[in-house]
């Protein structure tokens, strides 16, 4: 990862999904997001022995996936797309899960085939209506969750988990 | 082009205008102002029917990552000389005051915008606003008993995303 030093505020994250194809793919931002929350963690099982008393760990397998919070709007082809792969038990959207634009060198995240799982859309008197979306890795031939770094250029580098 | 929250007073001085009950005719008045004029004494020149509508503050919250919930807060006055010789506590005063609190709740009822409710959204420019809360002060007793002004105020705060 490298770029310039500074905060990165979250608003600059982005959402993208991929309207191309899995080698030539086409980067669609999700507009209505409001709230992104990526989750990279790893279980963790025991690996110690008597050489040492501290408690060893291992990392096994990662749960690579992000809660998004999208604002409700039938005439977006973004959250359309969520919505309707919400709706399907089997479909699957390849999306780019980013901490900033795929312009800004730097920018970091996770690539995959996700799941997408709604987990509420508040239809409160007083409020707005978003969607929570649970995006969850699913298995495609195309390609494994992958670690990405956006280069210059936005030039980017997959290394698969 | 004026400032938004400008052009949201005036829309809001329209559509009191509209529902006026018989229509708006001199001396009663409904417009944008800036100054309170309230405290209101015996001296203030009240002819007619007033109505204000001013400006207050607004502010935003992220709707989404390229857009802003805004809230605009604003408020409405209405005021109006109290025009009968009788007692206050009167029969006839009473009847006179009724009037008037009928008609602050037509104006309150005018403001309310929504996708569902009787109004609809407030179309102003290219956007569309909605009301997400109001609240009337039916009169204030101290003008109404001390100087002779029936008085009414009502604080709402419209939203629109964009």
């Amino acid at each position: 990862m490298a770029a310039a030093a500074g905060v990165k505020p979250g608003i600059d994250g982005a959402l993208y999904r991929n309207t191309g194809t899995y080698g030539s793919p086409t980067w669609t931002e999700v507009t209505l997001v409001k709230d992104v929350t990526p989750r990279r963690q790893w279980d963790m099982q025991e690996a110690g022995s008597r050489e040492t008393k501290a408690k060893l760990m291992a990392k096994t397998r990662i749960d690579v996936g992000a809660q998004a919070v999208v604002r409700t709007d039938c005439a977006n082809a973004g959250y359309q797309a969520l919505y309707d792969a919400s709706n399907s038990s089997s479909s699957l959207l390849d999306m780019l899960i980013l901490d900033g634009p795929l312009t800004q060198e730097g920018a970091a995240g996770v690539r995959g085939h996700f799941n997408v799982n709604s987990t509420g859309a508040p239809q409160e008197a007083d409020g707005i209506i978003y969607e929570t979306f649970d995006l969850a890795p699913g298995w495609s031939s195309e390609g494994y969750p992958s670690a990405i770094d956006v280069g210059s250029g936005s030039a980017i580098t997959a290394v698969a988990y | 082009m004026a400032a938004r929250i400008i052009d949201l007073c005036d829309a809001l001085v329209t559509k009191i205008t509209a529902a006026w009950p018989g229509g708006l005719t001199a001396p009663d008045e409904a417009k944008r102002a800036y100054v309170a004029p309230l405290p209101l004494d015996r001296a203030t020149p009240v002819t007619g029917r007033r109505v204000w509508v001013f400006p207050a503050p607004y502010e935003d919250e992220a709707a989404t990552r390229g857009e802003k919930n805004r809230a605009f807060e604003l408020s409405v006055i209405v005021a109006e000389r109290y025009a009968v010789q009788a007692a206050a506590e009167s029969d006839e005063a009473r009847a006179w005051f009724d009037a008037r609190v009928e008609f602050v709740e037509v104006v309150y009822d005018a403001l309310d915008f929504g996708q569902r409710t009787r109004n609809g959204l407030l179309a102003v420019g290219d956007r569309r606003l909605w009301t997400q809360s109001s609240r009337c002060e039916t009169y204030d007793g101290e003008h109404l008993a001390g100087k002779k002004l029936f008085v009414s105020s009502i604080d709402l705060t419209l939203r629109e995303i964009w």
